[in-house]
């Protein structure tokens, strides 16, 4: 994807977003060209954090001018988003009680989850719901959702995708993204939070890419949770499931740039997170910004995965480096689904 | 009456927008800080035209005469852009 905005761009964006992720006041002005002001609007909404940057430009001080069109732009995005989690959050309460009517206990987890961990969480964007129904009770759930009248959607991941009350559903049958069996974390709890959303973000950086919306939720989940933890059993617990390397790349990443310090690991164990920004800035939101992907997902299904595999080589030495056993793992999945 | 709750005030800095939405889309409509702190005192609750005047009696220091003319105009205001239920 051709980089549209330029360093202070980026540094300006980066500035609102962490105060907007912290609802902390911004010291000095930001002085930008109406351009640059459209450039953040546009960067925001690819990396699809732009109730976050809104709250940034309300912490900016004051006199600071910001043109008044992109304020109004800010305005109506923010509240097409608060929308969206109202409505988001009714459909989860739905499913919710439908699922215990019928005596099952889905997991919330991703989006409306991670939400919860945000100072203002009806500004973190969500499209879809994902639940996860662990053993026997995934099939039940499954049953209960053909009961409704409801087609589902297998991927090859062996998850459901429907459509219930307008909003698309993600139903799990796996917690992780991983497919170790080492001694993972109890379900639902904050190791396995953290271990699922990590997980998560690694898998994208592998395959189709991932936004910064994702790793703002790893700031703010290591944040919310940081007296629920143990830092030294959860460096272990990384380190158990083959993922030190990779969580110790994340946890540079959401220091250096989202200011997170809530992770594990001492400043000496932290890395160069450059390879991850370089990943981030060329899509955002899983990618599906990055040009190639675009033109993809206009196209049949056949180009689409195409279009996936070749990220996925494209990112091989990444993923060799910070994922390989699940690298394998993951191609293995692809083959089996589309087979 | 009560204000509809599907629209909504925004903030953002100095300036303010009512989203007004409807069948064929929304509508956006800027307004001002003294129309937001109004609409954030009566939103998401019953409300008569002396509750109105009352507020403005007891935020704005208007003389009682004056703050039921107003409450009338603000009121007023609102149903014609349909911003009302019952």
């Amino acid at each position: 994807m051709e980089r549209i905005w330029t360093d202070r761009t980026i540094d300006a964006f980066f500035i609102l977003l962490r105060s907007g992720l912290e609802e902390k006041d911004i010291e000095h002005p930001l002085i930008l060209t109406e351009e640059e002001w459209e450039d953040i609007l546009s960067v925001s909404a690819m990396q699809t954090v732009t109730g976050q940057v809104a709250r940034g430009i309300a912490h900016l001080p004051a006199g600071n001018d910001v043109p008044d069109m992109i304020l109004m732009k800010f305005m109506k995005k923010t509240d097409h988003i608060v929308r969206t989690s109202a409505i988001i959050s009714e459909v989860r309460d739905k499913l919710v009680s439908a699922f215990r009517s019928g005596g099952l206990d889905p997991v919330i987890m991703k989006g409306p989850e991670s939400a919860s961990f945000y100072l203002r969480p009806e500004l973190r964007e969500s499209g879809d719901l994902d639940i996860f129904f662990p053993g026997d009770s995934f099939e039940k759930a499954c049953d209960q959702v053909s009961s409704m009248g409801i087609i589902m959607d297998k991927a090859p991941d062996g998850s459901v995708r429907y459509l219930f009350e307008g909003i698309e559903i993600d139903q799990h049958q796996k917690y992780f993204d991983l497919h170790t069996e080492r001694q993972l974390p109890e379900v639902p709890g904050p190791y396995a939070t953290l271990l699922m959303l990590s997980s998560h973000i690694l898998k994208h950086c592998m395959t189709a890419g991932v936004g910064l919306r994702q790793l703002c939720d790893m700031a703010m989940a290591y944040r919310a949770l940081e007296d629920s933890y143990d830092k030294t059993a959860l460096a272990a617990m990384f380190e158990r499931t083959g993922l030190e390397s990779w969580n110790k790349l994340l946890a540079s990443f959401l220091e250096k740039y989202l200011g997170c310090r809530s992770h594990p690991y001492s400043q000496d164990e932290l890395r160069d997170p450059t390879v991850l920004m370089d990943i981030i800035m060329e899509g955002g939101n899983f990618g599906h910004h990055a040009v190639g992907r675009q033109k993809a997902e206009k196209g049949p299904l056949s180009a689409r995965k195409k279009d996936t595999v070749a990220r996925m080589l494209r990112r091989l030495p990444f993923s060799l480096k910070y994922g390989r056993k699940e690298l394998f793992c993951y191609f293995a999945e692809l083959v089996r689904g589309n087979l | 009456m009560k204000l509809r709750k599907d629209c909504r005030v925004t903030g953002l800095r100095d300036k303010y927008l009512l989203v007004i939405p409807s069948g064929d889309g929304e509508r956006n409509l800027e307004v001002n800080a003294g129309f937001h702190d109004i609409w954030e005192a009566f939103a998401g609750r019953n409300f008569t035209l002396g509750d109105v005047s009352d507020h403005l009696c007891k935020e704005y220091g208007m003389e009682p005469e004056k703050a039921a003319a107003e409450a009338s105009d603000i009121i007023g205001l609102w149903k014609e852009y349909g911003l009302t239920e019952q």
